[in-house]
């Protein structure tokens, strides 16, 4: 009961911080508020028995791509302005535009999702998965016929993926 | 209990999936469309490992939070990328606002 308890709470927390995120017009706080969404997911994923992706998500996220976007806000130029003397929301022709895309996704999405969950019979089962598990998944090709090692291709191209990004990020973001 | 836990985070998760994709529309500034990015991926990330619950095989169970996994380091990848060509805009045209580039051709004609 705790637990479902503190699942809701973290929920809860999730979605309020990720929309403060998107539609906070101070960048350094919407930044905040995107590492305690990560934190949130995190706590969220050891709730739901996937230890390991928990420990990536505060790694990758809330350490990595966090000081990332934290370092990339402080290098480009902001405009100072001050937002007291703005109006909160002053009117642009693309936010119709948006609020109307946003309503036809979000209808089109609740669709899918009420047919999903008719069919859908729910039994959770409380596997806790390890990180053993991940390693007889990615890397055990001598037990291929019980599905080990089914991913160690994507996995080779994954190795591919980052250093090609690697390279491109150095190439693209040096100075003359 | 379970049934209540499954379809409130499968609603929260699609509404940050569409808070994601109207925040790339309606935001002007990059670092900011990149934030909306991440919240989608994130979003996707909480289905995958909440639906792999509900399969009794245990081998889907791993197939959902590999595939948790791999987003994990497909959105890493891609704020490097993304990050390095906010640098390069800020380098060469001194701004990060989107409607500043949209007449990014006028810049590079003169």
């Amino acid at each position: 009961m705790l637990s479902e308890v503190v699942y809701l709470v973290l929920l809860l927390g999730v979605l309020i911080l990720s929309l403060v995120a998107i539609f906070s017009r101070e960048i350094f706080k919407a930044a905040v508020s995107l590492v305690f969404a990560f934190i949130f997911l995190s706590g969220m994923y050891l709730l739901l028995g996937a230890e390991f992706l928990a420990v990536i998500q505060l790694i990758i996220y809330a350490g990595a791509i966090a000081i990332l976007i934290l370092f990339a806000i402080m290098h480009t130029p902001a405009k100072i302005e001050n937002l007291g003397d703005a109006k909160i929301f002053d009117y642009k022709p693309h936010y119709i535009n948006a609020f109307i895309i946003g309503i036809i996704i979000f209808s089109i999405l609740m669709f899918v999702a009420i047919v999903i969950l008719n069919e859908l019979n729910i039994n959770v089962n409380n596997y806790k998965v390890t990180l053993v598990d991940f390693a007889n998944a990615l890397f055990n090709i001598k037990d291929f016929d019980n599905y080990g090692g089914r991913f160690v291709l994507v996995f080779e191209l994954a190795g591919i993926l980052i250093l090609a990004s690697i390279v491109a990020a150095i190439t693209v973001a040096k100075k003359e | 209990m379970d049934n209540i836990l499954v379809i409130t985070t499968f609603i929260v998760s699609l509404i940050m999936i569409t808070a994601g994709l109207v925040g790339i529309i309606y935001r002007r500034n990059l670092v900011a469309i990149l934030i909306s990015i991440e919240v989608i991926l994130n979003a996707i990330n909480l289905d995958f490992i909440m639906f792999s619950r509900l399969k009794s095989n245990m081998n889907q169970l791993i197939d959902g939070q590999t595939f948790a996994l791999f987003n994990i380091l497909i959105a890493a990848v891609e704020i490097t990328v993304g990050l390095a060509i906010i640098f390069a805009i800020r380098n060469t045209m001194q701004t990060s606002d989107i409607d500043k580039l949209s007449n990014i051709k006028e810049i590079t004609e003169d």
